[in-house]
C-alpha cells in the first residue's frame, strides 16, 4: 500500500469512527451537568439537591427516559466559589458535550454560570438561588431558568405572614450580603403601616452575634426578622436563647430555616414559636402529589424523616425532562424555547415558568417550630404553603 | 450605647467571652509555632475535630455535666494520640526541609482531614447543648447574662495561668523555652528534642480540639467551622507575635472587643478592622506585639 492510499484508508477509517461516535450520542444518554456545593460547611445543601436530582432522573428513566433515551448526570463541586464553578460548567460543556445543567446552588455561583449558559447556548436551570439580579435586566437571557422564588416575592410572602400574626413593629438583622439587602427591601416596599425600628447586620460569616443580640433585645420592636442560614443559624440560636430573646420578641427567619434538618441538628435548643420558612417539609399532609413524592424519597434516602434541599433538585430534573419531550429534541434552543411558560405538576402542585421573566417562583412553606412528642426534632405548625 | 450602663456591660463581657474562646485556640497555633517554628495551617481542622469528636463522645455519655466535661477532655486527648501519630510518622521527616514544605504539608493536612471527617460524620449540621449546669442565664447584679458565655470568661484566664504556669514554673517549661530559642544547643545538652517536638506539636493539637468542644454549645458544628477559627487564630498570633503566649492572650482580647465593639461602631468596617490592624503591626513590628525579632533568639 502506497502512501496516498494509506492516508485514505486512515481518513475512511476515521469518518467512520466519527459518524459512530455522532450515532452513539444521539442514541445514547442525555447527559445532565450537575454543579453544586459538595463540600464545606454548604454541601448538606448540595448533597440535598442531588438526592432529588438522582430521585428524579431514576423515576424518569425507570418509566423510558426522555426521548427513549436515559438521563446520565455528571457531578461536579462548586465549592461556592465562582470560579470554579464556571470552570466545572467549561470543563462539562468542552470535554463531555453536556448540553444541559442543573445548578449551581447559589446567587454568586449562578450568576456567574449564567453567563456561560449565556455564551454557549446551554440551557441552565437553576434551583435554589434566589437573587433576582439572576433573572433581572440585561441577566436574562433565553437558557437560564430560575426556580426557587426570588427575594421580592420572598418580601410579600413574609409580610403576609406578618400581618398574620400581627406585628406592629419590626427589627431586621442577618448577614451583609444581596440576599439580606433584597429581602428586607422587599419587605419594607409590602410592609405598610408595620413599623421598622432598626437594622442590625453582621459580617458575612461571623459566627459570634452576642452584640447584635443585645442590640436586638434593646431595640423598639415586638417582632425580629433574619437571614443567617446554615451553621450560623444555629449558632445564633444557640447564642440569643440564653438572652431570651425568643421570650420577649416574635421571630421570624428566611433564608429555609424551616428545613427539617435545622431542626434536626437544633432538637431540643430550637426554640418554640420560632416562624421560619421552607421548600419542603415532610410531614405536610395537604396533597396527595406531595405524599407521593416523599414516600418515594423516604424509600430513597432509606429514611422517613426527610429533609427540604430534595424537591428543588427532583423538580428542575422534571422540568427539563418535561422540555426536551416537549420540543422532541436535546437540541438546547428549542428546549429552552419549550420551558418558557412551561407549566409541571411537582409534589406541590402545578408549577409554570413564566415566560416572560423565565421564573417559577415555586410555592414554600412558612409555619411556627413547636415541640413534638415523641420525637427531639420540632415541627412546623399554622402550616401554609404560600404561592 | 455607652448611656446605658447595663448594655455596655454585656457587650464587654460579649467581647471578653469570644476573646477566651478565640485565646483557647490560639493559644495551641502560637506554642507550636514557638518550639517547631511551623506555621501549622491544619490548626483550624484540628479545632473542627475537636468538637465532632465531643459530639461522638456526648453521644455515648448522654448530656449531662459529666459527659460534657468527658466530652472536653476527651477531644483534647483523642486528637493528641492523633497528633502524636502524624507528628512522628510524616511532619518529623520535614524538619530539616525548607519551611515552604512544611506549610505545604499542613495545608495538605487539612484537606485529608476534611475529607476524613466528611467520612465519618457526612456534611450536615450538628449541635451540642451546654451542660446542664451551664444552660440558661445568671444574674451579675447590673444584669441577666448567659452562664455559658460567663464560663468561657473564667476557663480562658484559667488555661492561660496553667499554660503559663508550666511554661514558667517547670523543668519541662524550661526545656520547651530552651527548645524554642536554641534548639541545637539543647540537643547538645543531652535533651531528647524529638520528644520535645512531639510533645507540644501533641499539646498544640489538643488545645485546638478542646478549644473546637468549648465552642460547639454556642455554634453549630459542621464541616466549614475551621474555615474561619483559623484566619482568626492567625490574626491574634501576628497581632500578639507568633510564639508568645502573652501575645496571643493580649491579641485574643483585642480580636474580641474589635469584633464586638466593632459590629456595633464601626458595622461593615468591623471585619475590615482586624485586617487593618494585622497590617499595621506587619509594618511597624513583624514580630507583633509580644514577640521577638529573630535576631534576638539566636
Amino acid at each position: 500500500m502506497n502512501y496516498a492510499k494509506a492516508m485514505k484508508s486512515c481518513a475512511i477509517a476515521l469518518g467512520a469512527a466519527a459518524m459512530a461516535t455522532v450515532a452513539m450520542a444521539e442514541d445514547g444518554p442525555i447527559k445532565v451537568g450537575v454543579i453544586l456545593p459538595m463540600s464545606g460547611g454548604s454541601a448538606y445543601v448540595g448533597e440535598g439537591i442531588f438526592t432529588g436530582v438522582e430521585l428524579a432522573v431514576k423515576q424518569v428513566n425507570e418509566a423510558g427516559g426522555v426521548l427513549g433515551r436515559p438521563l446520565e448526570i455528571l457531578l461536579r463541586d462548586e465549592q461556592l466559589r465562582p470560579d470554579v464553578s464556571t470552570a466545572a460548567m467549561r470543563e462539562l460543556i468542552t470535554l463531555e458535550g453536556v448540553q444541559h445543567f442543573i445548578g449551581p446552588a447559589t446567587s454568586a455561583t449562578s450568576l456567574a454560570n449564567s453567563q456561560i449558559a449565556r455564551e454557549e447556548k446551554v440551557v441552565n436551570i437553576s434551583p435554589s438561588a434566589k437573587t433576582e439580579a439572576l433573572t433581572a435586566g440585561e441577566n436574562l437571557h433565553d437558557y437560564i431558568f430560575q426556580l426557587a422564588p426570588t427575594t421580592d416575592v420572598d418580601g410579600v410572602r413574609t409580610v403576609e405572614v406578618l400581618k398574620g400574626i400581627g406585628t406592629e413593629s419590626i427589627c431586621f438583622t442577618g448577614f451583609d450580603y444581596a440576599y439580606t439587602h433584597d429581602w428586607f427591601a422587599a419587605v419594607r416596599a409590602n410592609m405598610g403601616d408595620i413599623r421598622e425600628a432598626g437594622a442590625f447586620l453582621v459580617p458575612m460569616n461571623a459566627t459570634d452575634f452576642s452584640a447584635t443580640i443585645t442590640q436586638l433585645l434593646s431595640a423598639d420592636c415586638d417582632t425580629v426578622i433574619g437571614t443567617q442560614f446554615g451553621g450560623s443559624f444555629i449558632a445564633f440560636i444557640k447564642q440569643a436563647t440564653p438572652f431570651g430573646l425568643f421570650d420577649s420578641k416574635t421571630v421570624l427567619w428566611g433564608s429555609n430555616t424551616g428545613d427539617h434538618a435545622v431542626a434536626a441538628a437544633l432538637g431540643a435548643e430550637l426554640p418554640a414559636g420560632l416562624w421560619a420558612s421552607a421548600a419542603d417539609v415532610w410531614y405536610y399532609e395537604g396533597l396527595e402529589s406531595h405524599a407521593a413524592y416523599q414516600e418515594a424519597l423516604a424509600d430513597f434516602q432509606g429514611r422517613k424523616e426527610t429533609d427540604m434541599w430534595p424537591i428543588t433538585g427532583y423538580n428542575a430534573v422534571k422540568f427539563l425532562a418535561a422540555a426536551i419531550d416537549t420540543a422532541g429534541t436535546t437540541d438546547p434552543t428549542e428546549v429552552a424555547a419549550a420551558l418558557d411558560g412551561l407549566t409541571i405538576q411537582t409534589p406541590l402542585g402545578e408549577i409554570t415558568i413564566d415566560p416572560e421573566t423565565n421564573r417559577a417562583n415555586s410555592p414554600e412553606f412558612y409555619g411556627r417550630f413547636e415541640p413534638q412528642d415523641g420525637s427531639n426534632a420540632a415541627r412546623m405548625t399554622d402550616l401554609r404553603l404560600v404561592r | 450605647m455607652f448611656a446605658n450602663p447595663m448594655i455596655l456591660f454585656i457587650q464587654v463581657m460579649n467581647s471578653f467571652s469570644l476573646a477566651m474562646n478565640l485565646f483557647i485556640i490560639a493559644a495551641g497555633l502560637t506554642l507550636i509555632f514557638g518550639v517547631l517554628r511551623i506555621v501549622n495551617f491544619a490548626h483550624g481542622a484540628f479545632y473542627m475535630v475537636g468538637a465532632y469528636l465531643a459530639l461522638s463522645i456526648l453521644g455515648v455519655t448522654g448530656n449531662s455535666n459529666l459527659g460534657f466535661v468527658l466530652g472536653v477532655l476527651g477531644a483534647g486527648a483523642a486528637m493528641g494520640a492523633m497528633a502524636f501519630v502524624v507528628e512522628r510518622v510524616l511532619l518529623s521527616q520535614l524538619y530539616d526541609k525548607e519551611h515552604m514544605l512544611q506549610l505545604l504539608f499542613t495545608f495538605a493536612l487539612v484537606l485529608v482531614i476534611k475529607d476524613v471527617v466528611k467520612m465519618i460524620w457526612g456534611s450536615g449540621q450538628y449541635s451540642i447543648s451546654a451542660p446542664p449546669f451551664l444552660r440558661g442565664a445568671v444574674n451579675l447584679g447590673i444584669s441577666p447574662y448567659p452562664k455559658y458565655a460567663l464560663f468561657l470568661c473564667i476557663a480562658g484566664p484559667i488555661i492561660a495561668v496553667a499554660i503559663w504556669f508550666f511554661m514558667e514554673r517547670t523543668r519541662w517549661g524550661r526545656i520547651l523555652r530552651a527548645a524554642r530559642e536554641d534548639r541545637v544547643m539543647l540537643n547538645a545538652l543531652g535533651t531528647d528534642v524529638k520528644l520535645v517536638y512531639s510533645g507540644v506539636f501533641v499539646a498544640g493539637a489538643a488545645l485546638a480540639a478542646m478549644g473546637g468542644a468549648l465552642a460547639a454549645p454556642r455554634s453549630a458544628v459542621d464541616p466549614g467551622m475551621d474555615a474561619l477559627v483559623i484566619i482568626d487564630a492567625f490574626i491574634i498570633v501576628i497581632i500578639g507575635g507568633l510564639g508568645s503566649l502573652l501575645g496571643s492572650f493580649i491579641g485574643a482580647l483585642i480580636l474580641g472587643f474589635l469584633t464586638v465593639m466593632g459590629s456595633i461602631y464601626l458595622q461593615e468596617w468591623a471585619i475590615v478592622a482586624s485586617y487593618v490592624m494585622m497590617v499595621v503591626i506587619l509594618l511597624v513590628r513583624p514580630w507583633g506585639l509580644f514577640g521577638k525579632p529573630d535576631e534576638e533568639r539566636h
